[in-house]
């Protein structure tokens, strides 16, 4: 087997296959390296969400590339579509974040004109209160404050999404290896070699998207990307009738109609489990926005690690060591997936007037703590 | 009920029966937790209750009364219609019990969740009218139902020749008995004879059975495969290839079988390690010699720790109930040990049959491995088509899979497509299914409403 | 498919907004079975018949909404009044979700 490639991503997640598909699209030779199916996969966990909302309220640049983002995604699910036949479910039709208290509502409003300053004024948003919010959604609780709405926020299937990456970066002739977790990475004479248990691979880019694996593998080639879990549980119920026109970021309805409720933030570590507290915790909420959900069944709960960065904005790294190696770390990967596979992958390919700016570089972090 | 026990028991099935009463013997503060209304689990179900004549069930039914009459009168705390929901590592039990959601702890938790039958896939089998042997023995314990004449009987193993020998009892008409098991398995199951004599009365209930059915004439297909079930919206006919010849018999109602499996959805919920059985073909919960699992404190006892059958499950469940007493101090290392020897001895008597009985019905390949216009997943509809076209696309295992087509998503969460769904992968990678991994198990493990949990 | 062994009592249940006549003192699949009521709903993605298959609460096949809330069949008794709704629409009718 050939083990020499152009490109070699390590991880096949959201992050690493978009970018594979742009760059394998560029006409570079690209190997996927993932792991195995048991895995820490933040994909697997995700909420599907594009979200724009809340974004960047004190990181300028990042509320503007998730603006970007979702622009982007009309024309980026277009492409996955006619290319791989697969529908993943993408509704841009704006999102709410619904307020639970008097004090939430305000907060929110605060943080949303805050977005809105940083966006040079273009941002949309509304804060609805509990009337103006049952008009759009008459299943809202009477006891819900309001939420903030936000018309470029949207949703897709994340599985169905991951799926359709997959496909289309072997449809650009993207090598996908499973099973390949790299144990070791080294610069050697003019390219860069990489170990798994069984193989060694040969590569002149490489690009660390492994998640929370990342820290381990970018020290290899001296870089410092820090990401820390953390852990979000989710629910999944049967098959309701179509009710929610929209994403929120509590609940959202599936295109088979089932509902995933989410949204905690545990710190815990490395611990991908459930607990009862949050479980309940989530229902007890979801059932308090829309009371009809009281007799809807729980099909599935389950948790997954976010990959967190220490200001939530996604690094976009090149070593400035070895300047053909990048690690990219976000917990975003749907919303940012159009622009990883467009924007990113042009700049990873080489050009370097697509590059998303030094404010995106890990060393953002290295500067603030001296 | 307290907020807290010594030990919480799941299953009252003979396992989990025992292990309660052999806890609670000693001290032991004791729940036991079933979801039936009624003490014995599958195998002794109703016993209390049924209107059906021991008799026409069998010797080894019958015995149940007197197991079940024996749990009553134990000194512990015995909650029926009651689901476990929720189990996690650290012992946290989430209940349901009419209607409402209740949360207890536990110091030590003993699984006795049972078995569950092995899906039987092939095109068809998702009709209305076709069912498994255990569903044909429920109804016949639970509500006195036998089939219409012209049943179809079709599978592999043991409990189907049980359940045609009861049917014939009950006067039941049999149209055919379509036997799956491959010929090649006697020859290979010879060579574990000598150790099986040991459990020879295991041998003669076969033989009898065998006997029975034979003189009642019912017409006996072997080494039938390519079954291809027909009609809509229910069954009407069955279509099977016996002896090179394709046949179809015209019929309402199959019932399927094809062994059982342990029902792990509890014990993997709960973190306890799995391994492969070869020879048994099924993932079974890594245990030590008392039942403990790879999680400490979290015992499995019964069928759920690899098929053993009703007797020997009693016995393991004893055993995982001596270790308990142990552990919390009501039984010194000396005493315990003197308890536990006979019951270890006889069991592993029990088990000296296992392994003639699993290779004496091994399943062939080609029955594990469906066709790919079969279903996998009868909740979300996916075929075994659709699992080979992602494994196509390097799909990394089971759970991608799942991701990636719903497969095991819906609300069986994946009892009846796990199995299959490892096996597909085993054979597309020409790798030992324990190469291969299984489903993550989610909570919840049995039906919960948001309602109920906003309210608990 | 089933017949019973000796004879049974019955109870009256609403399906579907029609009344019904269901033997009494059984599972509610069981009762389903016996009273030839099959297909007993329709598989929500196709909309394909489905029955009861495994009677011990496994495979969810016998899933109906009775008082409101989606439940197994096969685990829960026949109960006079019980208002049943089939998942998936009536056997006549397969669209409704």
């Amino acid at each position: 087997m050939n083990n020499h490639f152009d490109t070699i991503i390590v991880g096949g997640g959201l992050v690493g296959s978009a970018i594979a598909c742009g760059i394998a699209r560029r006409g570079r030779q690209v190997a996927v390296l993932d792991g195995g199916d048991r895995d820490f996969r933040a994909s697997r966990g995700n909420f599907g969400l594009i979200w724009v909302q809340g974004k960047g309220g004190d990181f300028p640049a990042y509320a503007h590339l998730t603006g970007d983002a979702a622009r982007r995604w009309p024309a980026f699910e277009q492409m996955l579509r006619d290319s791989t036949g697969i529908d993943i479910g993408l509704q841009q039709t704006g999102g709410y974040d619904f307020c639970l208290s008097e004090s939430d509502w305000l907060a929110r409003n605060q943080e949303m004109q805050l977005v809105k300053q940083h966006r040079g004024g273009e941002f949309n948003y509304q804060m609805f209160d509990n009337s103006e919010l049952r008009e759009r959604i008459p299943q809202v609780s009477e006891a819900i404050v309001g939420a903030s709405y936000c018309p470029e926020d949207g949703h897709v299937n994340p599985l169905y999404l991951l799926r359709a990456l997959h496909q289309k970066m072997q449809i650009e002739g993207c090598r996908y290896i499973p099973q390949q977790v790299v144990v070791r990475s080294a610069r050697e004479q003019n390219h860069f070699v990489l170990d798994t248990a069984t193989e060694r691979y040969q590569c002149e880019r490489i690009v660390f998207c492994a998640g929370l694996d990342n820290q381990r593998l970018a020290q290899d080639l001296n870089m410092t990307i820090p990401v820390k879990p953390l852990r979000g549980q989710l629910l999944i119920s049967e098959r309701v009738d179509p009710f929610l026109p929209c994403a929120s970021l509590q609940v959202r309805q599936t295109g088979e109609g089932s509902l995933q409720i989410g949204n905690s933030h545990e710190d815990v570590g490395l611990d991908e489990s459930t607990c009862l507290e949050v479980i309940t915790e989530l229902a007890t909420r979801a059932v308090k926005i829309f009371p009809h959900l009281h007799k809807i069944r729980l099909n599935r709960a389950w948790g997954a690690l976010r990959v967190m960065t220490p200001d939530a904005a996604p690094i976009y790294h090149q070593s400035s060591e070895h300047p053909a190696a990048y690690a990219i770390s976000c917990h975003s990967g749907v919303t940012l997936a159009a622009y990883h596979a467009t924007g990113l992958a042009d700049w990873i390919s080489g050009d370097e007037s697509a590059a998303p700016g030094n404010e995106f570089s890990a060393d953002r972090f290295s500067v603030r703590s001296h | 009920m307290k907020d807290s026990y010594q030990l919480a028991v799941i299953g009252a099935g003979p396992a989990g029966m025992a292990a309660a009463q052999a806890a609670a013997g000693h001290g032991v503060d004791v729940i036991l937790f079933d979801e039936q209304a009624r003490p014995g689990g599958q195998i002794y179900r109703n016993i209390e209750n049924t209107s059906v004549d021991h008799g026409l069930l069998g010797k080894d039914y019958a015995m149940g009364a007197q197991i079940v009459q024996a749990f009553r009168q134990a000194s512990l705390d015995y909650q029926p219609n009651t689901s476990v929901w929720y189990l996690d590592k650290s012992r946290q039990i989430g209940l349901l019990q009419q209607g409402a959601s209740e949360q207890v702890f536990a110091k030590r938790i003993v699984i006795a969740s049972g078995a569950q039958e092995r899906p039987m896939p092939f095109p068809g089998w998702q009709l209305p009218g076709v069912m498994t042997a255990g569903a044909g023995q429920v109804l016949l314990k639970s509500a006195a139902m036998v089939p219409e004449d012209g049943v179809v009987l079709a599978g592999c193993g043991p409990l189907l020749l049980l359940l045609a020998w009861q049917y014939l009892q009950a006067g039941v008409k049999i149209a055919a008995l379509l036997e799956t098991t491959p010929k090649s398995n006697s020859g290979k199951a010879l060579r574990h004879l000598p150790k099986a004599l040991v459990a020879s009365e295991y041998l003669f209930k076969g033989l009898q059975l065998t006997r029975a059915i034979r003189r009642a004439g019912i017409p006996w297909h072997k080494s039938v495969c390519d079954l291809r079930a027909e009609g809509g919206p229910n069954l009407k006919a069955i279509h099977f290839s016996s002896s090179g010849k394709n046949q179809c018999i015209e019929t309402g109602l199959l019932l399927l079988h094809q062994g059982v499996i342990p029902d792990l959805q509890i014990a993997q919920a709960a973190g306890c390690g799995l391994e492969w059985h070869e020879a048994r073909q099924s993932w079974q919960p890594k245990l030590d010699n008392w039942g403990e699992s790879s999680q400490l404190g979290i015992f499995v006892a019964g069928d759920l720790g690899g098929i053993v059958g009703a007797r020997a499950a009693r016995l393991t469940g004893q055993l995982a109930g001596l270790q308990v007493a142990h552990q919390l101090g009501y039984l010194d290392h000396a005493m315990r040990d003197k308890l536990a020897g006979p019951i270890q001895k006889a069991r592993d008597r029990h088990h000296a049959i296992r392994p003639f009985l699993d290779a004496y019905y091994r399943i062939a390949e080609s029955a594990l491995v469906p066709l790919n216009e079969t279903l996998v997943c009868r909740c979300e509809e996916v075929t075994a088509g659709h699992i080979r076209d992602v494994i196509a696309l390097g799909c990394n295992g089971p759970n991608q899979a799942k991701a990636f087509t719903r497969c095991g998503m819906g609300p069986c969460q994946g009892r009846l497509c796990a199995a299959t769904v490892e096996q597909i992968f085993a054979s597309a990678h020409k790798k030992p299914v324990s190469e291969i991994g299984r489903y993550n198990a989610r909570p919840p493990i049995k039906p919960i409403t948001l309602g109920q949990l906003a309210d608990s | 498919m089933f017949r019973f062994l000796d004879t049974n009592a019955q109870v009256e249940v609403t399906l579907d907004g029609e009344s019904l006549d269901l033997p009494a003192g059984i599972s509610l699949a069981a009762a389903f079975i016996a009273a030839g009521q099959t297909p007993m709903g329709h598989s929500p993605v196709s909309h394909s018949p489905r029955t009861a298959y495994c009677m011990m609460g496994s495979c969810f096949e016998c899933v109906i909404e009775v008082d409101g809330v989606n439940q197994r069949a096969c685990q829960i008794e026949v109960v006079q009044g019980m208002c049943l709704r089939r998942p998936g629409g009536t056997a006549d009718n397969g669209s409704q979700s």
